[in-house]
């Protein structure tokens, strides 16, 4: 149970270094021919107010 | 006179009666994969909500692919899922959108004791969840490390689980609930947060085409229940033990492993 509150942080936001990761590991996933193409932040991202 | 009179006691009943509390129809429908311990927060923040009647349903599934296929068929509002799925789904047109991160990391490789790295594993089959955010985590890993791998796909995590027993597999990529399903005699050999602190695993995501103005709202306040609760995610806190114990059935012996 420690070592799964460890190994998992709970954040909210839409951090620019979290949407980098999202697009780096989206690009294998455009290698592998898993999805046609990296989407803009506007069309994947939405801030709610 | 008395028409009139009549009509407006109609409309108050008629106003007390529907237009009082949630709708039905106003209902945030969210879905999660299984109750475990990645939606720890979510799950504390839902339940209270949904005892003092807020207006949420959830529905609980067994992998990402199928609140997938929910959340886009218009079945769901809502949903806490691998970022993986919704970048794909979005790519192919489907109204989606993150409207947050919340959990992170949780993801790792895990391997029977014999296997001492990562290295070990140039040429093995490794089981994955095919088009995942494991899958390509695995993916860059190898790269990094220079090894090759033959991937072995399968469709829900407890599958992976059971071929890694079998002998099936040499490893397997997972996440926090199950690896705590581990049996004796397999290790965590990598865990992804390890070289990517606080990445975004599983992500909160909305279908635009379901969500009215009083639907946004209730997502926004349960975005402001959950980041209340956040601070209580700690393991001293009895409240959370508590919770732990009942919601997933863990034993004190568990909980105090360390």
């Amino acid at each position: 149970m420690e070592e799964a509150l460890t190994h998992t942080h709970f954040a909210l936001g839409l951090d620019a270094a979290g949407r980098d990761f999202e697009r780096r590991i989206t690009q294998i996933a455009v290698e592998k021919g898993y999805q046609s193409r990296i989407l803009q932040d506007h069309e994947i991202y939405l801030e709610l107010k | 006179m008395k028409l009139k009179q009549m009509l407006i006691v109609i409309c108050v009943v008629l106003i007390s009666t529907f237009g009082c509390g949630q709708r039905q129809g106003d209902e945030l429908r969210i879905g999660l994969i299984g109750p475990s311990i990645n939606h720890l927060p979510l799950s504390f923040a839902l339940e209270s909500a949904v005892e003092a009647d807020e207006g949420y349903r959830v529905t609980y599934f067994n992998s990402g692919w199928e609140v997938q296929e929910a959340i886009i068929a218009g079945k769901l509002d809502a949903a806490i899922m691998p970022f993986s799925y919704v970048h794909s789904a979005v790519a192919k047109g489907y109204p989606l959108k993150i409207v947050s991160f919340l959990e992170r990391e949780s993801d790792g490789l895990v391997s029977s004791l014999d296997v001492s790295s990562v290295a070990d594993l140039h040429k093995a089959r490794i089981a994955v969840l095919k088009a995942s955010t494991v899958e390509l985590l695995m993916d860059e890993l190898a790269h990094e490390t220079g090894i090759e791998y033959d991937a072995v796909y399968f469709r829900s995590p407890n599958e992976m689980l059971a071929a890694l027993q079998s002998g099936d597999v040499a490893a397997a990529v997972a996440y926090v609930p199950v690896l705590q399903k581990l049996p004796d005699g397999f290790q965590v050999l990598h865990w992804f947060g390890d070289t990517h602190r606080n990445h975004p695993c599983c992500d909160i995501t909305v279908n635009e085409k379901e969500l009215t103005k009083s639907k946004t709202d209730s997502v926004i306040k349960l975005m402001a229940r959950i980041e209340e609760i956040l601070p209580r995610i700690t393991m001293d806190n009895p409240e959370l033990k508590h919770y732990a114990k009942t919601r997933y059935g863990l034993s004190d012996s568990v909980w105090k492993k360390r």
